[in-house]
């Protein structure tokens, strides 16, 4: 074959940030696959120092727009572990809600706004208005319901308030439960629809095995906010030794650094905790799952989108258990806490330090912080999902390109990198660190 | 420093009989603050015109605006269409972007295509040509001063 291809996608649409790919073949040989993540570095670990650590959740929020509350949460956790603080149970049922919500707000968001119009052979959602209106709507009312249940549980759509190191400043009253277990029930239709329309898309077929690495616990759970963090090739490490999965390192062409574990790369995101925790999934999600044909170990990453779908089953499915859970045991409000940056010292300060693992929306999150005497913070690291999957994507290319070669023309290999990019759901942004397509040559 | 504001762009700020404004942006990110702005400036205190401010999430404002019952609709943002800085200009939905500066809401000109669908009137965009979108800069003295004018219109 002596094919040559330069194919150089300036900006990539449908994905949040910017990036390049850049896809280089010179008499049909593969010289150059790359993903360059080209957005500044945001130096959130740089404003976190010389913070008080009661302030970190509100600053580091703000790194995203969409997995806000999952920052949140894997902040308050990495906090607590500096300072020692146990979340009671109910704090910890609450927790587990809000980051469901996120779950949902963010998969709908991905499923309808960037997969769907690939799918659905239109360059972008908007025309989708004159062609599929119910599925338009749909999508916003689950986003919209998403985004209101956020805000009842802590006080905004995005970027919570009341959530804070040792539970909550506000608490939902009874009337709030009720609005939000009849809001919740309310979408399930348009859930169970959101499967349906996924079961008549036909998604590329492409494999490449790889290591998926996500939280793991011996507990029941689908773990999101408990475990450890393992891998499908068997490694299994406390979130303290986080800096022993990631191991992060700097690549010229990326302002995000990449990571590897057991092979050259690995995933992580909602393909990922399905193939390290599928049997915990509720039984509708594992309905909707074999519905689907999503089974473990599946290793075609376009399937993440499909894993995201049967994620939207399993979050609604346990927020309205929780719900339940939480509404028989009856809100100890004696719980509330006074806002505040610890004024009153309610809560012992020493140095320390301490890490949080939650998964976000797109994968496995990890915040480190290090803090003086007064609960200074003196070092800050996050490691984000994003920034995880670069690695990964960019190996998938390299596999893809070689096959696509012999049958597709330059545009339809474009659209089927982009598409692969889009499948992970990256947040180029929050990564700091990602995406524009360029071919050169085949 | 002279106006910026044409007769049409006046005209639709002051002659619709039931005007619902909406503003969006960021108040974080300079010239983009100018809805936040306008909205924090403006009372609909004589009842002849409807306020909502969608901040940065304009996909949650589809059924209060419905519930205005309004005839006409104009989104007003700060926008970047070559113009001079403070510039006003009205556009169809048509004109404005399917894609936006995030991915992380819904696209502007679906939620205004369905505002038209559900209340059965016109959606207009009116932009703001912005200085500066730079964080934590202050509104540029130009759209300041077409903001300022905007309110003065309906005050």
């Amino acid at each position: 074959m002596t094919k040559n291809i330069d194919i150089k996608v300036e900006y990539l649409t449908r994905v949040e940030g910017h990036g390049n790919i850049v896809v280089n073949v010179k008499e049909g040989k593969l010289e150059l696959c790359h993903l360059e993540i080209i957005e500044s570095p945001r130096f959130f670990e740089g404003i976190l120092r010389g913070r008080s650590i009661f302030e970190a959740q509100h600053i580091t929020s703000r790194i995203c727009g969409i997995c806000a509350c999952a920052h949140s949460l894997v902040s308050l956790q990495a906090a607590e572990d500096t300072l020692g603080v146990v979340p009671s149970e109910q704090t910890t049922k609450l927790r587990k809600l809000l980051l469901h919500m996120e779950n949902l707000d963010s998969h709908v968001l991905h499923i309808y706004v960037l997969v769907a119009p690939d799918a659905l052979g239109v360059k972008s959602f908007v025309p989708l208005i004159d062609t599929h209106e119910k599925v338009v709507r749909r999508a916003l009312r689950l986003k919209k319901t998403y985004n209101d249940v956020c805000d009842i549980l802590v006080g905004r759509h995005v970027h919570p308030i009341s959530c804070v190191i040792g539970g909550f400043t506000k608490l939902p009253r009874e009337k709030d439960l009720d609005m939000m277990e009849k809001m919740l029930n309310d979408t399930r239709p348009d859930i169970d629809a959101t499967i349906e329309l996924l079961s008549a898309i036909k998604l590329p077929e492409f494999e490449r095995d790889t290591e998926f690495v996500g939280l793991v616990s011996d507990a029941d759970e689908y773990p999101m906010l408990i475990g450890d963090a393992g891998s499908t090739d068997g490694v299994r490490k406390n979130k303290k030794d986080y800096r022993a999965i990631t191991n992060e390192f700097v690549v010229p062409h990326s302002t995000a650094k990449h990571s590897k574990l057991s092979r050259s790369s690995y995933a992580v995101g909602a393909l990922a905790r399905f193939n390290l925790n599928h049997s915990k999934l509720t039984p509708n999600a594992k309905k909707a799952a074999e519905f689907l044909g999503l089974k473990p170990k599946c290793i075609n990453p376009y399937m993440n989108t499909i894993a995201q779908a049967v994620e939207t089953v399993h979050s609604l499915d346990d927020s309205l258990a929780l719900l339940h859970d939480i509404r028989n045991k009856g809100i100890n409000y004696d719980e509330e806490i006074v806002v505040g940056l610890n004024e009153h010292g309610r809560i012992p300060v020493k140095a320390g330090k301490g890490v949080g693992a939650v998964e976000a929306p797109r994968g496995i999150l990890f915040h480190n912080y290090e803090i003086d005497d007064e609960g200074k913070i003196v070092h800050a690291n996050c490691v984000i999902p994003t920034c995880q999957n670069v690695n990964n994507i960019e190996e998938d290319m390299k596999k893809l390109v070689p096959e696509l070669l012999p049958d597709k023309s330059e545009e339809e290999m474009t659209l089927l990198l982009e598409m692969l990019v889009r499948a992970y759901d990256p947040c180029i942004s929050c990564s700091t660190h990602n995406l524009d397509v360029k071919f050169v040559n085949r | 420093m002279l106006s910026l504001l044409t007769d049409d762009v006046i005209g639709a700020i002051t002659r619709s009989p039931s005007l619902l404004l909406i503003t969006v942006g960021n108040d974080l990110r300079g010239d983009d603050g100018v809805g936040p702005y306008i909205a924090e400036n403006l009372s609909p205190s004589r009842g002849d015109f409807f306020l909502i401010d969608a901040g940065g999430q304009p996909e949650s404002i589809l059924d209060s605006a419905e519930a205005t019952g309004a005839r006409e609709v104009i989104i007003i943002d700060a926008a970047d269409f070559g113009g001079l800085p403070g510039e006003a200009r009205l556009f169809g939905i048509d004109a404005i972007p399917e894609t936006t500066m995030s991915t992380h809401i819904f696209p502007l000109p679906v939620i205004a295509r369905l505002m038209e669908k559900d209340m059965g009137c016109r959606v207009r965009f009116l932009g703001i040509q912005a200085a500066t979108f730079a964080f934590g800069a202050p509104l540029s003295e130009a759209v300041k001063k077409t903001a300022d004018e905007l309110l003065a219109l309906r005050g």
